[in-house]
């Protein structure tokens, strides 16, 4: 196992948001962190990334993986062009480095916008140059917090399969962070679903499902309903029983 | 093409100027105002050029620019190193913020008396009060750039493995930079005041000498060559720190930056 995440919880302040966390990803999986806003997801995934060191728990990361994270914002960094902040992760020989980049920006397909500046992209190419920039330092465990949330529809489904086309060349592990059922659906291998108060592991869902998927596939459409079932259950009456079932099985 | 003439903004804004120095001009000549009060244009722009002819102005105007620049450099450099160090450090800002606040509420003329008991009428004094003027502006400014830089682009630095000295360097100074060269600018307004100060406090030479000479020989209109002066060294000083401000924040994305 790649990443394996144990008795994971943490708490703001008083609050306890999550508990008893287990979940592990094997090498070049890809798991998504599915939830409503506020369960946490996300705090798992930074504390994934170390830029959160305030868990209850243990966390264990194969020695010597790279982990590259992507934002829900692109964060470029406003005073560099889109060359200097894809090779900003980068150390050594400059030219090479710019050379490499060039190779990851020709990827996304930001090859021709390598001289502009932040301010000159829309959203969808800010997201690109941001993938990039983290794919570039060639990271072992992508981690991505809800990477394509603020995008169009469109634009979105263009960075999903531009995530899959990279992941299918580099076979990285790759862990999800998203509230979007069918985007969870269709990129990942592994669906788990974060849920109570506080969250806790409701659902651990294997996607077996070849690739390339079907967006509407009637499959999916089972999984998706199942799921939602689950979420819907949280707001009307809670079904404690049914979670601590769904769990134990998971 | 007269309705393009109508609205050019320099042409706009120099209308009321031109007007008033020609009223001014006028008026002087046909004795309303009293020369030894306000004399006409004419006659300053020759008192002007009598000093340049001798050569004096040159000189007056080269060491004012001089301790101003020296005061500048001295109190801008202390600015970023404390500036920095405070506004990185927690600890620092417990120590040193609260005795620098306490120092701000100081009106720094307020120092002049003591300046000149330490130090005498010299160079020195005059260079102390200079820098203490521009310090606290371009210290307040890089203090409140770097506290205010986005806590998301620190967190993409660290993701990157970066901490101290290469996180200052990398992403901390390059996001404050706005805030910085504001504060250069609001410095160097300062420090000409300082410079005013300065001079009027007892000096041999330089601009606010002239002021004092003028005052003291009862030739306002060396006074008013010498306030001229002022006014076009600090706007042509400013106006090379605007450029340098606009060269290196063109990237930033505000209605300023693209007007």
């Amino acid at each position: 196992m790649t990443v394996r995440v144990q008795s994971f919880g943490r708490r703001f302040g008083e609050k306890q948001v999550l508990q008893g966390v287990d979940f592990s990803v094997g090498q070049g999986e890809i798991v998504s962190l599915l939830g409503t806003s506020g369960c946490g997801k996300s705090t798992v995934l930074r504390a994934l990334a170390g830029l959160d060191k305030d868990y209850e728990g243990s966390i264990t990361i194969e020695p010597g993986q790279r982990i590259g994270f992507i934002f829900q914002e692109p964060r470029l960094l406003p005073w560099k062009t889109v060359l200097a902040n894809t090779t900003f992760g980068l150390k050594g020989d400059k030219q090479a480095n710019e050379e490499k980049a060039r190779r990851y920006l020709e990827l996304v397909g930001l090859r021709e916008a390598e001289k502009l500046y932040p301010r000159e992209l829309s959203g969808g190419m800010a997201q690109r140059a941001a993938i990039a920039r983290a794919l570039v330092t060639e990271p072992d465990i992508l981690l991505l917090d809800e990477p394509f949330s603020a995008l169009d529809a469109f634009t979105k489904m263009q960075l999903q399969e531009l995530l899959l086309k990279i992941w299918e060349e580099i076979r990285t592990t790759i862990v999800l962070v998203t509230h979007d059922i069918d985007e969870a659906l269709y990129l990942s291998d592994r669906v788990l679903l974060l849920q109570g108060r506080p969250s806790t592991l409701a659902r651990d869902l294997k996607i077996a499902l070849s690739r390339p998927r079907s967006r509407g596939s009637a499959s999916l459409g089972k999984w998706k309903q199942d799921l939602l079932d689950l979420l819907e259950g949280k707001d009307t009456a809670y079904d404690y029983s049914l979670v601590a079932e769904v769990g134990q099985k998971a | 093409m007269w309705k393009k003439l109508r609205t050019h903004p320099v042409l706009l804004g120099s209308l009321l100027p031109i007007l008033l120095v020609a009223a001014w001009e006028i008026m002087s000549r046909a004795g309303i105002i009293p020369a030894y009060q306000l004399p006409a244009p004419s006659a300053i722009l020759s008192t002007v050029l009598a000093y340049v002819q001798d050569g004096s102005l040159q000189n007056h105007i080269l060491l004012t620019i001089y301790r101003l620049l020296v005061g500048f450099v001295i109190g801008t450099v202390a600015a970023i190193l404390l500036g920095t160090l405070v506004g990185y450090s927690e600890l620092a800002e417990k120590i040193f913020d609260p005795l620098m606040q306490a120092f701000r509420s100081i009106p720094s003329l307020a120092w002049v008396p003591l300046f000149i008991l330490w130090m005498g009428i010299g160079e020195t004094s005059k260079v102390t009060l200079i820098a203490v003027g521009v310090f606290f502006p371009v210290y307040l400014n890089i203090v409140d750039g770097i506290r205010g830089v986005d806590r998301k682009l620190i967190e993409v630095g660290r993701m990157y493995g970066l901490d101290g000295v290469a996180l200052v360097r990398r992403i901390i100074l390059p996001a404050s930079l706005p805030s910085f060269l504001t504060g250069l600018r609001s410095g160097l307004g300062l420090g000409w005041m300082f410079v005013v100060a300065a001079e009027i406090m007892g000096a041999s030479q330089g601009l606010g000498y002239l002021l004092i000479l003028g005052q003291n020989t009862y030739a306002p209109d060396v006074i008013i060559a010498s306030i001229f002066l002022f006014a076009l060294l600090g706007k042509l000083t400013d106006w090379v720190l605007k450029l340098i401000q606009k060269r290196s924040l063109h990237w930033q994305d505000t209605a300023l930056a693209k007007r």
